[in-house]
């Protein structure tokens, strides 16, 4: 990339980040630091900062986030990696639906996620009768899941809702490989644990970062499964209660600083010390994948793994689609009353059609301006040689640990009249422009991530053959360089889209009026009808669940097929 | 190309679902309409849709124009303060007068006196329109059980009236051989560990309000013994046992939460025992949630001689876009016809079209003719009810904001301690020495908290935030300090 294009790309997008990302932040967090005087004015203080690590209540919530990132992003590893591996490597029965299959688990829709995580496993839940039925616990002490061992429970939940985020950028990494070079130590003799370790590792291992890396601090920061297990000390959920609280106490703004701090410092560091990978293997081959046909108990084996996790991964799905379906689910297996009038109400109500469309809108806008930048990041980071690049890499990634509440009502407070952000909101009050640039913004470190990993894993030899040939930088681009990493920007795009799809924070605060709502709002607003509020989030949650299954399975199991800038 | 036409069909059918499926609304769309009222509500669904339907009836009636509801739901009373705070704060940076909202409907009298005390609600038309509506034996009195019904100032009023108490599953309570709870007290049972849901008082001003009456019950009591000269010492020993009795409570506790909706699911589907329950809600889980054999998997009771009947207000916004349509909103939720609504079965005359809202109608006289027999609540007038608690603002009332802190300080921020400490207590049968050290509350006792702590509950947050932390050290050192004596004890021979 030309020197005088990388300094101007750079600026732009720091200039996004300052405007998008640091300005609505600061607008919220700033109140830990401006302490307003007594006679007037302000004045910058740095006590509430103290205050966040004097208080060992604070100091625990941070180191206990911190284990619950590290041990996240571990457990993911370990039950991504294999699956990654073994798609790779070996053809088995049914694979091709099944490694999409293993994609579902990430699309849990908010709010009714939870409860359908309890219905299973609360004291009173679907697997405790079903101990009960096989006479293996006393029904007189039943044991309670979500209390005990909370923070095991936490890690295996975030482990299996956030491996397919790493799988899907190891997958990339994988597919970008060229068997040539596996084959070339195999011919030499190296033994296969051995060349895993000093060849097929090191070439994937952009791809391991940069899914480790967004696994890492989502488990760090994340909010709904320590609050799934009512487990209040740890950060995120500190500043969530902190925030929501009548007090307006600046402790909570100070602790999402540090949040954001440490997740920067250990994203950097980690960067210097794993990120400085770059493959650059020569250009991946094209055509069939030469993974290597498995048949008989092999093949089962295989398919059982992929399967096994993808049953456990779906327990709290699986506790939304019973609850949709529930006449009545109270102490048994499954629900002794089934029903579809839950679908019908839900389904049926005036809400619905629009906030689909809406959703479907903001999430497609959103994606299309991650991948954008996205791709203009990695051109920076990867192609460029700039001493700052290094901290735009670090830079992006912020949006992904500050929470989204703050976010939210940094948007809020610059989108009223007269404020600099009011030109986002549209005639009637249409939040589309503000809500696809929110909705980018934080899923921007996702599509960042995976194309940084794809550039890093692909050889330049190619771009700069195009451009001696005469092509130009834009051409080069659409014809080279996104076809060459299509794999990690399909994936990369594929999280961006299902989770802004199913954005909480923005989504509540920002839409206000009901014909803007997106889905996450509408199912809000069904779980607050008296009576059956439940059944009827949880009905269009599953609507939401099997339109995002279908969208992604199907477009990683058509990818797959063509095995060109899709395979996964 | 077959596999994607085939996924391309089945994402069609996934989107034609809803569309096949879609009611017609009830009311008119927003664009199609002659007028137009922005409403910021914390009320549930059900509410928005009954009153939404009901007022663009009752104002084709009166005008004979067309309305469009805007209902703005950012959240609970949390959120929507904070859509509020950051509404006027550019406003006023920006010179103007109001948010783009009329009416703001539903929450706690705390948080309409705060929006108030801050200039943000108009003085309300109904007062000067229907002057016999209000007064101490009208419809609307000014106040009953000590809470507050309408601002001195007119700028708020309540609808309807709500109050806390015990919800509990007779099932889940059998299984562990405990009685149904019917005072506060009864919840500080330990055979209630780990099995307990409590709301959290640092977030509504209502729950809040429902902790400081746990107090002044406890107060109370302790006044209902002794002589003139004794009252102060009995309003410090009310108040250590008031907080001695959170701390039992909040030991039991699985959360706090400020969702008012997860307390009653949890107890209805068993997954915990009892709980602190607003009234509607547990009516509401009482009447639907059932077992097999039809009988409630949910049954709630006002807490007894513990909880008031604190209203349910709606304001109008200053600088609000319309503000004659919201001024007329207020009358409609006050008028005589459109007050049933809150408590008659759905499809009843007078009532809602699709679901009961199983709340109480704040106007006497509703109640007066009797209660209505398609009512939900049969034989309940809450104005005639006993077991109330009046709530006595002398008492506590200065000490709002700094109970509310203490516990989060005591409680809430130091549970894990508490719990720890609960259960090596219950496992060693309550050793005195370590019952003593944990239920020390003699550092933030009447004297110097009772009126609300300067630092605690002051101006300066950073100031709150040390004491916060200096307190909250000395309740956890002390659960640690009790656990340890437990297991000590314990392991004795």
């Amino acid at each position: 990339m030309k020197r005088g294009t990388a300094i101007l790309v750079f600026w732009a997008i720091l200039a996004l980040l300052a405007v998008f990302f640091f300005y609505p932040a600061w607008t919220i967090v700033g109140q830990a630091f401006v302490v307003p005087q007594p006679g007037g004015g302000t004045r910058i203080s740095f006590a509430s900062f103290i205050e966040v690590f004097r208080n060992p209540v604070y100091r625990e919530g941070l180191w206990n986030a911190f284990v619950l990132g590290i041990a996240g992003m571990s457990a993911s590893l370990l039950v991504a990696f294999p699956l990654a591996w073994l798609a790779h490597r070996y053809e088995f029965a049914g694979k091709r639906w099944l490694t999409a299959l293993i994609l579902v688990p990430m699309v849990l829709p908010p709010f009714v996620g939870a409860v359908g995580m309890k219905q299973m496993l609360g004291v009173n839940g679907a697997l405790n009768a079903f101990l009960f039925k096989l006479g293996w616990m006393d029904p007189a002490v039943p044991h309670d899941w979500l209390a005990h061992g909370r923070m095991a429970g936490i890690v295996l939940m975030n482990a299996l809702h956030l491996y397919p985020v790493l799988y899907l950028n190891i997958a990339a990494a994988l597919s970008n490989l060229d068997p040539a070079m596996e084959q070339a130590a195999a011919n030499l003799g190296c033994p296969p644990w051995r060349r895993f370790f000093r060849v097929t590792l090191p070439l994937v291992m952009p791809g391991v970062f940069a899914g480790a890396s967004v696994v890492f601090i989502w488990s760090f920061t994340e909010l709904g499964v320590p609050l799934v297990f009512d487990f209040t000390r740890v950060a995120p959920v500190q500043v969530f209660d902190g925030i929501k609280g009548l007090d307006n106490n600046p402790i909570p703004y100070a602790l999402t600083t540090v949040l954001l701090v440490a997740s920067t410092l250990v994203f950097a560091g980690s960067r210097l010390v794993l990120g400085r990978y770059r493959s650059r293997s020569s250009p991946r081959p094209s055509g069939k994948s030469s993974g290597r046909k498995l048949r008989g108990l092999p093949s089962l084996a295989c398919a059982g793994a992929f399967l096994a996790v993808f049953i456990l991964a779906s327990l709290p799905h699986a506790g939304v689609v019973l609850l949709s379906l529930s006449g009545r689910w109270y102490g048994t297996v499954l629900p002794d009353v089934l029903t579809l009038e839950h679908f019908r109400e839900a389904l049926g109500n005036d809400l619905v059609v629009p906030s689909i469309r809406n959703s479907l809108l903001y999430a497609s806008g959103a994606t299309l301006v991650a991948v954008a930048v996205g791709i203009a990041v990695a051109r920076v980071v990867v192609r460029s040689d700039l001493r700052l690049r290094g901290v735009l890499d670090t830079l992006v990634m912020m949006p992904l640990a500050v929470p989204g509440l703050v976010m939210a009502f940094g948007y809020l407070a610059l989108t009223q009249e007269g404020k600099p952000f009011h030109f986002l909101v549209g005639a009637g009050g249409s939040p589309f422009l503000l809500l696809v640039i929110a909705y980018a913004v934080r899923r921007l470190p996702y599509v960042a991530r995976s194309a940084v990993a794809g550039l890093q894993s692909s050889d330049p030899v190619m771009e700069e053959a195009a451009r001696s040939f005469g092509a130009t930088a834009w051409r080069t681009l659409r014809r080279v360089t996104i076809p060459l990493i299509g794999a990690n920007l399909a994936a990369g795009g594929m999280l961006a889209f299902a989770f802004a799809m199913l954005e909480v924070s923005d989504s509540l605060i920002l839409a206000q009026q009901a014909q803007h709502f997106p889905i996450t709002k509408a199912i809000y607003t069904l779980l607050s009808t008296l009576g059956n509020g439940t059944e009827l989030a949880a009905a269009l949650g599953v609507w939401s669940m099997v339109f995002l299954a279908v969208a992604i399975t199907g477009a990683a199991a058509i990818g797959g097929r063509r095995g060109g800038w899709f395979r996964l | 190309m077959k596999r994607g036409l085939v996924i391309f069909l089945l994402l069609a059918a996934i989107v034609a679902l809803p569309l096949l499926l879609r009611r017609e609304a009830p009311g008119t769309g927003p664009g199609e309409v002659d007028d137009r009222i922005v409403i910021l509500s914390p009320h549930n669904e059900s509410i928005r849709a009954e009153f939404g339907t009901a007022f663009e009836r009752w104002w084709k009636q009166r005008t004979g124009r067309t309305i469009y509801v805007d209902w703005r739901t950012p959240g609970g009373a949390s959120e929507i303060r904070m859509v509020i705070d950051a509404g006027y704060k550019a406003a006023k940076e920006t010179g103007r007068q109001g948010i783009g909202v009329d009416v703001y409907f539903g929450g706690g009298e705390p948080d309409f006196s705060e929006q108030a005390r801050h200039g943000r609600l108009a003085p309300l038309d109904v007062f000067k329109l229907h002057p016999g509506w209000f007064g101490p034996d009208e419809a609307v009195p000014p106040s009953f059980t000590g809470e507050r019904y309408y601002s001195s100032d007119h700028t708020w009023v309540g609808c309807c009236v709500s109050r806390f108490g015990i919800a509990y599953n007779p099932e889940t309570l059998k299984r562990l051989g405990v009685a149904p709870p019917v005072f506060w007290d009864d919840l500080g049972n330990p055979k209630f560990a780990g099995e307990l849901a409590l709301s959290d008082p640092t977030k509504s001003g209502s729950v809040a309000r429902a902790f400081e009456l746990l107090v002044q019950e406890q107060m109370r009591r302790s006044l209902g013994h002794v002589n003139p000269d004794g009252i102060e010492a009995a309003k410090a020993v009310g108040w250590a046992n008031g907080l001695r009795l959170i701390q039992r409570m909040s030991a039991n506790a699985r959360y706090f939460t400020d969702s008012a909706s997860k307390i009653p699911r949890d107890i209805s589907q068993g997954d915990a025992a009892a709980g602190m329950c607003i009234d509607f809600y547990g009516r509401s889980y009482q009447s639907d949630a059932l077992t097999k054999e039809g009988a409630p998997r949910l049954v709630w009771a006002p807490a007894n001689y513990g909880s008031t009947l604190s209203a349910d207000p709606v304001a109008v916004l200053q600088g609000a876009p319309s503000p004659e349509i919201a001024q007329a909103f207020v009358e409609f939720c006050l008028s005589p016809e459109i007050q049933p609504l809150w408590f008659l079965k759905p499809g009843t005359p007078g009532g809602p079209e699709r679901r009961a809202l199983h709340r109480m109608p704040i106007r006497r006289d509703v109640y007066a003719a009797g209660i209505p027999e398609n009512s939900t609540m049969p034989g309940e007038n809450p104005y005639t009810g006993i077991g109330n608690l009046t709530y006595d603002r002398e008492l506590t009332g200065h000490a709002f904001g700094t109970l509310r802190r203490l516990v989060k300080v005591m409680c809430i921020d130091s549970h894990e301690e508490l719990k720890d400490a609960w259960l090596a207590m219950r496992d060693a049968g309550f050793p005195e020495e370590a019952m003593k050290v944990f239920s020390d509350v003699s550092f933030v006792g009447y004297e110097e908290f009772g009126h609300g702590d300067r630092e605690l509950d002051g101006k300066d947050p950073f100031v709150s935030a040390r004491r916060a932390t200096e307190l909250g050290e000395r309740f956890r050192a002390n659960y640690r300090r009790a656990a340890g004596i437990a297991r000590e004890r314990r392991a004795e021979p």
